[in-house]
């Protein structure tokens, strides 16, 4: 299984409208991923932390829009928010917003805001702009204890496609991330916004293998560690305090309920591992 | 003395981006076909081998400077292309396979025709393997447009772990 875990969702805010060409072009996006050989897909919708959130954050009606194209192609959907982190005594409490979405990520662009996102906030995945900047220097101590955490870092290549400086930076940022966490828990997602923007494996791979990342890492953040984001992410919202759930397989959608074989998820540590987070989840039958 | 040693890269070209007229002929199909025929086209007749071999050089020269063209374009080459199925075969040293496979990665044209990505599929140490590659993914491809299958393009990335088994 191929995951990637960033395809841009066209609005930039709740309440920006949406029109169909803006659909269109997600969809394409996503069928020139799955000719690429990806099989699991979350559409990624950013907004401020700042902004207020309605009642029903989740504008992507998955169903309605691409079951279609799910079932024909049998490419599994899910949904993404990213909160950007500026002031952190402005944001609102995240936890209403994680029962609508699969993932929750955030994007600090602050000191400040890393400082809240490594320590104490409950999301799953870490990411940065890769195109500007980073907030600050990454230290070792905080990226490792929120890799501790369960939380995966994630590297977007879309700013890779782009013009020389954003290239440039992506390079500097990539091999920042890399080192700050000591090559654990990291994730590699497209950001594609055009279907030009996507890569399958070997390209991405390489990528990011010429950039400090070990050979056998790079692919396993492209599926199993990203899978495991999306296992942990869902497990939020599925199971009983992230250990307990029923049904055969939680990553996939409808699973759940309509199965007569129960399947008990654990929660695992194996302190020999080098990287805890790989040994947490088994599934026994 | 050590040999030489090489790598041959298997790449397609894709074509993500919907024309009218290829909008209109997917229309009457089935979503899956109508998505895998508009991403292998025709290629159109300024891609050549020739143009190929242009468009890494100058990839790498844009990516990878005067070191990284110096390096990966000594043994670089583009031994096979067909307009037809849009694949292709290059040839690279050992060492330089992944400036060749970044080079390909980071661009989206060829010559004069843009809004393609270069697609490298499989990287082997023969250049038989990688035709025998080459000739059962299209083999595949074709079943699948046939049958409308949903699920074996997803089957391509275990292509290379069960066929091997049976070469063995």
């Amino acid at each position: 299984m191929l995951v990637d875990l960033n395809v841009c969702w066209p609005q930039k805010s709740f309440q920006d409208p949406l029109n169909d060409a803006e659909v269109d072009r997600v969809k394409e996006v996503l069928s020139t991923l799955h000719v690429l050989g990806y099989t699991h897909v979350a559409l990624n919708f950013t907004v401020n932390h700042s902004d207020k959130f309605p009642s029903n954050p989740n504008p992507m009606q998955i169903k309605e829009r691409f079951g279609e194209l799910m079932k024909s192609t049998g490419l599994k959907i899910y949904s993404r928010i990213t909160l950007v982190i500026d002031d952190p005594s402005k944001g609102q409490s995240i936890a209403k917003l994680s029962q609508h979405f699969d993932i929750v990520a955030a994007l600090p662009i602050t000191e400040r805001g890393v400082s809240l996102a490594t320590a104490n906030l409950d999301i799953d995945l870490l990411t940065f702009h890769y195109n500007q900047r980073l907030p600050c220097f990454l230290k070792h101590k905080t990226i490792c204890s929120t890799v501790k955490r369960g939380v995966k870092l994630e590297i977007v290549y879309s700013a890779a496609l782009k013009d020389l400086q954003s290239k440039r930076q992506f390079v500097n940022n990539v091999r920042n991330v890399v080192r700050s966490s000591r090559s654990r828990g990291i994730v590699i997602s497209s950001g594609a916004q055009s279907p030009l923007e996507c890569r399958n494996v070997l390209g991405a791979a390489s990528l990011i293998k010429s950039l400090g990342l070990q050979n056998d890492k790079c692919l396993q953040a492209m599926s199993q560690l990203a899978s495991l984001v999306l296992l942990n992410g869902r497990l939020r919202n599925n199971s009983y305090k992230q250990t307990v759930a029923i049904g055969t397989n939680v990553v996939e959608e409808n699973s759940l309920g309509n199965n007569n074989s129960c399947v008990k998820i654990k929660r695992r540590r194996r302190p020999s591992e080098e990287d805890p987070e790989e040994g947490k989840k088994k599934v026994h039958k | 003395m050590v040999r030489l040693k090489t790598r041959y890269i298997l790449f397609e070209v894709l074509y993500p981006c919907d024309t009218p007229q290829a909008k209109q002929s997917s229309e009457s199909r089935a979503i899956n076909t109508g998505i895998l025929l508009r991403h292998h086209r025709v290629s159109p007749s300024q891609i050549s081998a020739k143009t190929i071999a242009q468009e890494v050089r100058r990839s790498l020269q844009t990516n990878f400077g005067d070191y990284g063209l110096g390096k990966a374009g000594s043994l670089l080459q583009v031994k096979y292309f067909s307009n037809r199925t849009s694949t292709g075969i290059i040839r690279c040293h050992r060492e330089d396979t992944d400036l060749v496979l970044m080079a390909l990665c980071l661009t989206n044209r060829i010559g004069e025709v843009d809004s393609l990505i270069l697609n490298a599929v499989k990287v082997s140490g023969t250049i038989k393997k990688v035709e025998q590659y080459a000739i059962r993914r299209s083999q595949r491809f074709l079943a699948a447009v046939q049958r409308n299958d949903k699920d074996i393009l997803d089957d391509f990335t275990n292509v290379t772990a069960n066929e091997e088994d049976q070469d063995d």
